[in-house]
């Protein structure tokens, strides 16, 4: 029984004997396919991103990964969600406000723009290089202009019904839909543009509140708003509890906002604002906590697998949303974060919200809709199906992204090298591509079921919960009694001022986590940058675009955190005048290479072309893409863009090492701040493992090695240039100069060796590996003395004398009197790789002639075939030969041969 | 600080709205009826979607 007040509320507003052509069933339909469309489209791209992991050359055929990886993301959000709650709203929002929807005609336009103007041409334009470096953001600023026209038509569209009704006894769906509809066209502009104006972390902080506000105000409310809908009208019983369900709307809407800035913990964003994000985010998981528990008592009695197809995708979305929330709350905590932040635990984060809680719900949306248009065709089994195939096929992936996440963070805190937790990650990734399987033929099954079958189980199913309906709400009971004028009128007012204050404080989050971060961090910036920048050179700048556009950032941040496992890794955290020229930022939220913060000066140019051109050359164990539409066919011929990235690359840094150590000195006298006081007392700027120094300190390597780890580690680290033998013919041989030594002609001592794994070989590419244990090093030493075949036996002849007068005349001057490769010249070379030490590396005889005869390619050896003769040169290498001083461990003998008799004595 | 005064605030706000929820009937009732008229708005509408159906089965 209805009060009277309600009632009377009902013919203040009009009729609600609303008729079928009401709902829209075209445009139903029309979003429901485009969503499915759209979805399936998503998901190829989604599938071929994850490929790319397993089989990192299988896609070069396709356009860059980073660029399909915005496709999906985008497709995922916009298309497949955007097209299904739009669906969803054409139908629940007529039977929740009685009014029909505002405009057919608009309706249309809104379609046709949506798919039309927003999604084709954006995923047209990030497949062909036009896009916007932010995550969940990707698509370029004229799409998303085109975007906001369309929110303001929907919210038109949507908004008027509710607003002829007005805001008495609006069910808890009713104001999900409103509040989200009101807070995409707050947080869309917000997150899209703001980063563009904002430079660096202080960007990242709106960005952050974009990626958080895109899920919690938009797909969230949406997403609940589906479930308070579809639980009770398929069980034909009212919700558990309204309030409960008010109170975890408010709540949503006032914490979510709050919550953003915790995707960038432990950044360089104000620690106060930081903990702020951290609070906001337990509080949401105490108010999910009630959210759900008032959907799940909703539906009692049904069974946790629910007979009703609805039921089920709605019960199963709920099952999911508890999950995610509580990952988000516990994520966000400082611990956790420092331990998963960055690895694939997030990505499955991610997935479970967007593919198990968002879709299921939508998914429960179109179907419960599509039921109930007339003539709609819905095949229970095919749902069926699809149910359990997509059921096991995102739990999978959730877990298998969950566990790697965990390998990859454990890896990542440890002190092994990066390549440790790729390798460690392989088999996840493959079982993540074949969850795609059940999922992708799950979404098939879903389209397929909204395609086929009759119409009449289904009607009997619509039935039976009608029956439900109508016996449930007679023996309830619980109907509402009059209640006062004054009572109305406050609550009508508290609606109001709740919704007011929920702008408010949508305001006031900008506020304490975007506007006062960035107050912050401007006057931080202002006393620790240098005061002359030199900025980016033009390259520089081309090259950042096409880092962008390329989305390098998914891969590869661009922030030091303030962790230890970072710092021991990557060097100082970053501060946050390194980032004030990063229009938008590009901090990067996800880690599958290394940190590229601290990348200037670490790496050759060359090294650079041929990892872009053919990373696995240079690094076997590598899974990033290769691009060789940046080249003319070889490293050797780079297009203006492969010049340009290396440019950037060569940049990110470069302010802060130039001013290093004199600049960070100068800066702790001119801060107070804690975390810049922590990144500013750092030992070490750049602690990349493999940035090459000057010869200098290095681990004594052992005696003994295991011989089938250093194998192992030959073939995963060395193999690419110098070969599987070690005759430095491996596959990025050809490309690289000075090109890599081949080991058979060449013997070194141990602690040369040790010296060049330690320090690298500065100037050239020949890297550091200093993120390998001594007792590796110590393997690899081993595996390199054994491809030697140079004799220790060293002729001693008449003609040292001779080689000896050459080598003082000619060579000594950069290698030294003593042949320590230390001469005055040593340091003022053109190249400034060091010369040969021949006391310590011993070459073998047609070696060292033909480093004579012809050069050495990329040092400031010359040729001096031209200079000397050939005895003269055969003196020479017999003389260099006998600088060698062999450690312990290379037993030397040196032969005294008497040219004249023949005989010969060893000592 | 802040992150003191959003604790407290929330606290505060659910326990008030919580205690007028479970003192005051009248209150309670008000609220929790969307959720009946929403059930009885989706009735109506199925019926009206069933009686349309069933119309156009006949006529056919």
């Amino acid at each position: 029984m209805q009060t009277a007040e309600v009632a009377t509320s009902n013919e203040k507003n009009g009729p609600t004997d609303y008729g079928g052509p009401e709902i829209d069933s075209l445009l139903i339909k029309a979003h429901s396919f485009a969503a499915f469309a759209t979805l399936l489209l998503a998901v190829v791209f989604g599938i071929l991103v994850s490929l790319q992991f397993v089989f990192p050359d299988l896609i070069a055929v396709f356009p860059s990964w980073g660029r399909m990886r915005y496709a999906h993301t985008q497709g995922i959000m916009l298309g497949w969600l955007g097209n299904a709650f739009l669906a969803f709203m054409y139908y629940a929002v007529p039977v929740l406000s009685g009014r029909a929807i505002g405009n057919r005609r608009l309706g249309l336009w809104l379609f046709a723009l949506w798919n039309f103007a927003v999604m084709t041409p954006g995923w047209i334009l990030v497949l062909s290089g036009y896009s916007q470096p932010l995550e969940w953001a990707e698509f370029p600023l004229p799409v998303d202009v085109l975007i906001v026209i369309a929110f303001v038509m929907a919210a038109i569209q949507f908004l008027s019904p509710f607003f002829k009704h007005g805001f008495d006894n609006l069910y808890v769906s009713s104001w999900y839909i409103i509040g989200a509809l009101v807070f995409i066209l707050l947080i869309f502009p917000m997150g899209n543009l703001v980063p563009e104006f904002v430079p660096g972390v202080a960007g990242a902080a709106f960005s952050g509140l974009w990626i958080h506000d895109a899920v919690g105000l938009f797909v969230t409310p949406l997403g609940l708003a589906i479930l308070y809908f579809v639980i009770p009208a398929n069980t034909g019983r009212p919700i558990f509890s309204h309030f409960l369900s008010m109170l975890g709307f408010w709540g949503l809407f006032f914490i979510y906002p709050l919550n953003g800035i915790h995707h960038y913990i432990h950044s360089a964003i104000p620690m106060s604002a930081q903990l702020i994000a951290i609070v906001a985010s337990f509080i949401l998981g105490a108010v999910v906590v009630i959210v759900v528990a008032n959907l799940m008592l909703s539906q009692r009695g049904c069974g946790w697998i629910p007979k009703n197809i609805v039921l089920r995708f709605a019960s199963m979305s709920v099952v999911f949303y508890v999950i995610v929330s509580v990952q988000g709350s516990w994520q966000a905590d400082l611990a956790a974060s420092r331990a998963i932040h960055f690895t694939d635990y997030i990505i499955g984060h991610s997935h479970l919200s967007m593919l198990g809680f968002a879709t299921f719900a939508g998914i429960a949306g179109i179907v419960h809709a599509w039921q109930r248009m007339p003539d709609a065709r819905v095949n229970l089994r095919a749902l069926d199906w699809a149910y359990w195939l997509l059921t096991i096929g995102i739990t999978l992936m959730v877990i298998d992204l969950t566990l790697a996440g965990l390998v990859q963070g454990d890896s990542w805190q440890s002190s092994a090298p990066w390549l440790e937790s790729v390798r460690a990650s392989t088999p996840y990734w493959l079982v993540r591509s074949l969850s795609a399987i059940p999922i992708t033929i799950g979404f098939v099954l879903v389209l397929y079921g909204l395609m086929s079958g009759s119409t009449e189980t289904e009607s009997a199913e619509i039935s039976d919960v009608r029956r439900t309906t109508i016996n449930d709400s007679t023996a309830d009971g619980a109907e509402p009694t009059s209640t006062g004028a004054g009572l109305s009128a406050a609550l009508r007012m508290s609606y109001i001022v709740a919704f007011g204050a929920g702008v408010g404080f949508f305001v006031f989050s900008v506020s304490l986590l975007g506007l006062m971060p960035l107050q912050s961090l401007t006057r931080e910036t202002a006393a620790l940058a240098p005061a002359a920048s030199p900025g980016l050179a033009p390259a520089e700048e081309r090259g950042r675009a096409i880092y962008a556009r390329e989305g390098c950032s998914y891969c590869h941040t661009q922030q030091v955190r303030y962790t230890e496992a970072d710092i021991r890794r990557f060097g100082a955290p970053s501060l946050a005048w390194e980032g004030r020229l990063d229009y938008p930022h590009m901090l990067g939220t996800r880690r599958i290479g290394p940190d590229l913060a601290r990348t200037t000066n670490t790496r050759t140019d060359e090294w650079h072309l041929v990892h872009l051109f053919s990373p696995r050359s240079v690094v076997p164990q590598s899974i990033m893409p290769s691009y060789p539409e940046m080249f003319n066919g070889s490293p050797d011929s780079p297009r203006l863009d492969a010049l340009d990235l290396v440019a950037y690359l060569d940049s990110l840094g470069r302010e802060r090492e130039l001013a290093w150590p004199e600049g960070d000195d100068l800066g702790l006298s001119l801060t107070e701040d804690e975390r810049a006081l922590e990144s500013l007392n750092s030992e070490v700027l750049n602690a990349h493992p493999g940035k090459t120094r000057p010869r200098g300190s290095a681990p004594a390597l052992n005696e003994t090695a295991d011989e089938r780890s250093g194998q192992q580690l030959w073939q995963d680290n060395c193999s690419g240039c110098h070969g599987i033998e070690g005759r430095g013919d491996g596959p990025a041989a050809s490309w690289l100069e000075p090109p890599p030594v081949d080991l058979t002609e060449h013997r070194y001592r141990r602690d040369l060796l040790a010296d060049i794994f330690w320090n690298g070989v500065y100037g050239s590419s020949m890297p550091a590996w200093r993120d390998l244990a001594p007792a590796q090093l110590s393997a690899l030493a081993q595996v390199v003395e054994d491809f030697s075949q140079v004799e220790t036996t060293i002729a001693t002849s008449p003609q040292l004398g001779v080689g000896q007068q050459v080598y003082q005349t000619h060579c000594a001057e950069c290698h030294g009197d003593d042949g320590d490769g230390n001469g005055f010249a040593a340091n003022k070379l053109p190249i400034p790789i060091m010369p040969t030490d021949f006391t310590r590396e011993l070459l073998s005889e047609e070696a060292a002639l033909r480093a004579l005869r012809q050069g050495i390619a990329g040092t400031s050896m010359a040729p001096w075939g031209d200079r000397l003769n050939e005895a003269e040169m055969i003196a020479s290498t017999q003389y260099i030969r006998s600088l060698f001083q062999a450690g312990p461990q290379v037993a030397q003998a040196v032969v005294t041969s008497d040219a004249e008799d023949g005989s010969s004595t060893n000592d | 600080m802040i992150s003191i005064v959003i604790v407290t605030l929330t606290l505060l706000m659910a326990v008030v709205f919580s205690l007028a929820y479970a003192l005051n009937p009248e209150l309670r009732q008000r609220v929790e009826a969307p959720k009946y008229i929403f059930l009885r708005q989706l009735s109506k509408y199925d019926r009206t979607m069933q009686n349309q159906q069933d119309h156009n089965s006949e006529q056919q």
